[in-house]
């Protein structure tokens, strides 16, 4: 359901972005390419691609085997001969890069970007294509076409690839069911408003503006502005339809996140290491928020379901149920620091994310593998979105009233930083070395339709 | 096709320096030249807020504010020559704000919040647009604000929550450290777990 | 006194002072210099404090100003959240600032070479507070220190101490934090 007042563009916006492109597709590659030919040359390269790239258009006739999108760095503008005036027009963050923001950001000590892969972070990703298949025969003929096509143009090299495929019942490595809090978008996902948008007095809800998180539509700043002024945007005809990508490589250590939860757990409850577990997300395993069901999951909790998403904080002010540190309601506090959600309706974000490497089986000792999640999220600001609620509710407990601790379930690459768990009385998880480590990472932009067309022509102003 | 102010990164303090900045804490130090009727109106205003500590609640709950202080400069002491003696055409007000970093996060909240407040304290200075929407307002914060030299915090790792939580747990805690030696331990280990319980918004 | 400087106990204080001619750029040398040393460490019951020059009052053609007002010379603003009431604080500054007084406010027209000058200096050029707001104006800097050190502490005591049986636990408590 729609709202008809808003009209987004669809043709003009990649998919994936406001709708997801959902589970059916188990497998995505994430290809980051550097152009080492003249600008010319890449962008022949460049707008062969353009047929091929997925929007945001309903599908007619069923989903696609496939899907592509493209997305740019900094770096990438210019090598494909975007002018330094109109990547001057771009977001200061984005044209630092995310290696650059790494002390902000809490990629130190092991998250250090002098420790990143090969490839992300210094500068050689130009243009991630993003490709996904519902098999995995077609997964491998997307991928080979996509280097045939690079292979003929030359002068292109992937300096980066991650391969990454569904665990089974949508679970991340840790064994939590995740991706499906989304925010609730005006004229794209209205219908999600309940729990997905902004918290209002008497409990009503509204869905964020469209501008939130695509370039070129009115945000929560302008959405009644008489004058209808637009936020800012890179120049025309870049801004239109655009939107900015974060995307980390975000290793998880199974091994000593099934230890730590194992030893606390002796001292917690007798033993109940499943609820322990809930409480540091702030939802079941299953996925069934602890807010509206605080001693046991709902056997029938279905996250896709109208409302599963449905709740609020001011219930459970003294975190009894939910734990005021607990991730989701850091990354979301929606109504939880007063003030009709003024504090949390600018720093909302889109997630993509996609777990990588094969899981470590329960009971299993520590195989070293690499494995995580290949964090992906949008947004219409990176410093006012994804950075803020990385730096100020994450990495920091101060808005919560939690001092300086961090959010348990990232753990700190520095090994400092406790847990409260509200109760009577409170139960203390200790400081753990980091579970989740940087791998690397980029700040992206996500060209409109008619924007790739415009960087293919090479008439980006 | 934008034509709206710029809503790019600014600094708490708008100026980079980093001499407005010790630890968490941020200083922000503002003049502003005030019209006519403030000379009359912002002294009743200081009076009446003084007076109605509903009026500071909301500012107490944002929980982001060590000290922060008004103060309307009709004259300029004189201390001889060769200073020139000067009589001021209009009142001038300095502000100060020492604050929790972090905040900028929250700019835009600030206005949104605090709308009416700001309009009250600031409505009287030449140049203040409204609080909202948030572009031109932070623009006009950053033109107006001078450049600390020096800049000292005595707790600089300390957040106003944190200093909050503190104090108020020490009041929780005093109880049991005076009377923790003398009791039994199955009754202490009762006392022990009380405090945590009824502390436990501190910890 | 004028009680709008006070709330609680803290006390908010600022001087505003001329600069001598030709001596602004020595001054502001001195006092960014001051991070390093940070001697207002040794003036304890100093929450917070800054010091500031303005070289004048800021205008914009759009501010919509009818006539513009210039400062008739640079000033340097000097204010400090603090314990307690004024005159001892100002003894106190002027006691443990010694070195650096005439570097700072000897700068200043009229201003003290010593510390003894520097209390009737820095009230006669003393501005009041219209409105001071003190978030936890009733707690000294002394207060504020140890109870945060305090929470530390005690968080710490509590994660470890999980598990203890009550003896043990009254044993480590005691220990931890005597009467
Ligand atoms: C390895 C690292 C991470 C893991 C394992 C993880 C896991 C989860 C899980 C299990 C949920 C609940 C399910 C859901 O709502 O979809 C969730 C929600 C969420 N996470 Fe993460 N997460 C990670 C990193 C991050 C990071 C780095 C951010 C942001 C900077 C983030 C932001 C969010 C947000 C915004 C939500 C939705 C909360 C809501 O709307 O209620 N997560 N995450």
């Amino acid at each position: 359901m729609a709202d008809a007042r808003v009209h987004i563009d669809l043709r003009d916006l990649q998919g994936d972005i406001l709708r997801a492109y959902g589970n059916d597709y188990d497998h995505t590659s994430y290809a980051f390419v550097k152009i080492t030919c003249p600008p010319e040359q890449a962008r022949a390269w460049f707008s062969g691609l353009l047929d091929h790239v997925t929007t945001a258009e309903p599908w007619k006739d069923g989903k696609p085997v496939t899907t592509l999108n493209v997305a740019v760095t900094a770096a990438g503008l210019k090598a494909l001969g975007v002018s330094d005036e109109v990547v001057a027009s771009f977001s200061a963050e984005f044209r630092e890069g995310m290696s650059s923001r790494a002390e902000r950001l809490g990629d130190t000590g092991v998250s250090d970007p002098g420790a990143w892969e090969r490839g992300l972070g210094d500068g050689s990703a130009h243009v991630l294509l993003t490709i996904n298949a519902q098999e995995a025969e077609d997964h491998r003929r997307a991928l080979g076409l996509m280097r045939a096509a690079m292979d003929d143009a030359g002068g292109l090299e992937i300096v980066f690839q991650q391969d990454t495929a569904l665990l089974t019942g949508a679970r991340e490595h840790f064994g939590y069911a995740d991706g499906f809090a989304q925010p609730a978008v005006q004229g794209a996902s209205d219908d999600k408003a309940p729990g997905g948008g902004v918290p209002e007095e008497d409990g009503r809800w509204r869905a964020l503006a469209p501008g939130e998180f695509v370039l070129g539509y009115p945000d929560e700043d302008t959405r009644d502005d008489p004058k209808r002024t637009l936020p800012n945007a890179p120049a025309d005809p870049l801004g239109k339809s655009g939107t900015y990508m974060v995307w980390r490589k975000l290793y998880q250590d199974v091994a000593l996140w099934r230890r730590v939860m194992a030893d606390a757990a002796e001292l917690y409850q007798a033993g109940d290491e499943h609820k322990l577990a809930a409480k540091v997300v702030g939802r079941w395993t299953d996925g069934t928020p602890l807010v509206t069901h605080p001693d046991k999951p709902d056997p029938d909790f279905d996250a896709t379901a109208r409302g599963a998403n449905d709740f609020r904080y001011s219930s459970d002010s003294d975190g009894m149920r939910c734990p005021l540190g607990s991730h989701i309601r850091r990354s979301n506090p929606r109504d939880a620091l007063g003030f009709q959600g003024a504090l949390t309706f600018r720093h909302r974000m889109i997630r993509r994310g996609m777990p990588y490497g094969d899981p470590l089986p329960d009971g299993k000792p520590d195989d070293r593998a690499d494995r995580g999640l290949v964090f992906v999220s949008f947004q219409a600001s990176i410093s006012r979105q994804f950075e803020a609620v990385q730096m100020q509710w994450l990495n920091d407990g101060n808005i919560f009233g939690l001092g300086h601790d961090k959010d348990f379930l990232l753990g700190d690459p520095e090994g400092t930083g406790k847990m409260t768990i509200q109760g009577r009385p409170p139960f203390f998880l200790a400081p753990m070395e980091a579970v989740v480590k940087t791998r690397g990472g980029e700040y992206l932009f996500v060209p409109g339709v008619s924007a790739l067309a415009a960087i293919a022509d090479g008439t980006t102003g | 096709m934008s034509t709206a102010p710029s809503a790019g990164p600014i600094t708490a303090t708008g100026t980079p320096s980093e001499r407005n900045i010790d630890g968490q804490a941020i200083a922000i130090t503002v003049f502003s030249t005030v019209k006519w009727w403030g000379r009359a109106f912002l002294p009743v205003l200081f009076n009446v807020t003084k007076r109605t500590p509903k009026l500071t609640t909301t500012i107490v709950q944002l929980s982001f504010i060590h000290f922060a202080r008004w103060s309307l400069v009709t004259k300029i002491p004189y201390n001889g020559a060769p200073q020139p003696k000067q009589r001021l055409r209009y009142p001038h007000m300095y502000f100060e704000s020492n604050f929790n970093g972090g905040w900028e996060e929250y700019i835009d909240a600030f206005s949104h919040i605090l709308t009416s407040g700001m309009a009250a304290f600031w409505g009287s200075s030449y140049g203040f647009p409204k609080a909202l929407p948030v572009g031109p307002f932070k623009a006009y914060i950053k033109e107006n604000e001078i450049a600390n030299s020096h800049y000292y915090s005595a707790y600089p790792e300390a957040t106003i929550t944190m200093v909050k939580a503190a104090l108020d747990l020490d009041d929780k805690l005093a109880p049991l450290r005076r009377s923790a030696k003398g009791m039994q331990p199955d009754a202490f280990a009762r006392a022990y777990e009380k405090m945590l319980t009824d502390a436990q918004r501190s910890l | 006194m004028n009680s709008s400087n006070v709330s609680g106990q803290a006390y908010g204080f600022l001087a505003i002072t001329p600069i001598k001619p030709g001596e602004q750029d020595a001054l502001r040398a001195t006092i960014e210099g001051l991070g390093a040393t940070r001697p207002l460490r040794r003036v304890k019951r100093t929450h917070m404090a800054r010091l500031v020059i303005v070289e004048d009052f800021n205008h914009k053609p759009h501010y919509k100003q009818r006539r513009e007002e210039h400062l008739a010379i640079p000033m340097l603003c000097f204010s400090s959240n603090f314990d307690g009431e004024l005159d001892s604080y100002l003894d106190d500054l002027g006691a443990q600032l010694a070195g650096e007084i005439p570097e700072i406010w000897g700068r200043c027209i009229g201003g003290p070479q010593d510390a003894k000058g520097l209390k009737a200096y820095l009230k006669h050029n003393q501005i009041d507070c219209g409105f001071f707001y003190a978030a936890y104006g009733q707690a000294t800097v002394a207060k504020v220190k140890a109870s945060l050190d305090q929470r530390e502490r005690l968080m710490a005591f509590a994660t470890r101490a999980q598990g203890m049986e009550p003896e043990e636990l009254q044993e480590a408590f005691v220990k931890e934090f005597p009467s």
